[in-house]
């Protein structure tokens, strides 16, 4: 009688992933979420695979530190995210991209030559309404298909700041930008991204019935 | 009067760190004159909160199939 309570007790809390369920598992379960977490930041499929392996595996080998404080696919994001993190550093050491080559064009010509917005007059409010779920997830996938567009530098200092929510000077250390750039780039990014909503959410939205 | 460019500098600065007084002042009187920079002030709020949102969004990427089974592999030898 004991036995089946405790049996089904774990049951239960192994749905909900606090106790980690057996690493046979893992890939179905977790697997896309992983590499759609680290195809934002790498576009290259043969690259993200390798970190959603690599998580895996130090998972694994660091099985016996999951506390079950967090849900067991949060503790999988966070190694995941310290491998993405590893590899912008080593990979910023070998690139230097000059700060014109990081929107800079794109972002100039948003603007006239008073510094106005060349559409000044068609900047309108948008609505979403925060509980419209689908409205929500349209504004969300398009988002994603933004930044997809984004050079990649671009694309990571906008995801460190916003979705890892690091401050401007750990960015600066991942990166190997200056925090001068690091504001430029941000700037940049948020504008653009921006205008690419309002093209392709925004404006789709308006001309749905 | 600063440009739009400029309080649009500033507004994105106003989310990674405090402005000094003056440069709150000045972005607020512009604001208070330019309804597309206001616009534009509520675009980057509901960007950040989007982006937010990213980690539990899919979005249709997925695992190949050669890469799930060389995970599997190594996660749960036959």
């Amino acid at each position: 009688m004991s036995n089946r309570l405790t049996a089904g007790s774990n049951a239960v809390i192994a749905e909900d992933y606090s106790t980690a369920p057996p690493a046979s598992e893992w890939v179905n379960l977790f697997g896309d979420a992983l590499f759609s977490y680290a195809m934002r930041y790498v576009r290259r499929e043969s690259l993200a695979e390798d970190l959603v392996q690599d998580a895996f595996v130090s998972a694994l080998q660091n099985l016996s530190k999951f506390e079950g404080r967090s849900a067991f696919k949060s503790w999988l994001t966070g190694i995941l995210r310290h491998k993405i993190l590893d590899y912008i550093r080593d990979s910023a050491r070998e690139k230097t991209e000059p700060l014109s080559e990081l929107g800079g064009r794109e972002y100039d010509s948003l603007f006239d030559i008073t510094e106005h917005y060349n559409a000044h007059g068609q900047i309108e409010q948008w609505d979403l309404n925060p509980e419209a779920a689908i409205e929500q997830r349209q504004f969300v996938t398009t988002l994603d298909s933004c930044l997809a567009k984004l050079n990649q530098t671009m694309r990571q200092v906008f995801l460190l700041r916003e979705v890892e929510d690091l401050e401007r000077g750990e960015i600066c250390n991942i990166t190997g930008l200056s925090p001068t750039n690091v504001g430029v780039v941000l700037h940049r990014t948020r504008l653009l991204l921006r205008e690419c909503l309002e093209k392709n959410w925004f404006g789709k939205m308006k001309e749905a019935p | 009067m600063i440009s739009c460019k400029r309080a649009a500098e500033r507004l994105s600065q106003s989310l990674d760190e405090p402005l000094t007084f003056r440069g709150r002042v000045l972005l607020r009187l512009h604001l208070a004159i330019c309804s597309a920079c206001r616009m534009v002030e509520g675009h980057l709020r509901l960007l950040r909160f989007g982006a937010r949102c990213l980690p539990d969004s899919e979005n249709g990427a997925t695992l190949p199939e050669d890469a799930r089974k060389r995970i599997q592999d190594r996660l749960a030898p036959k």
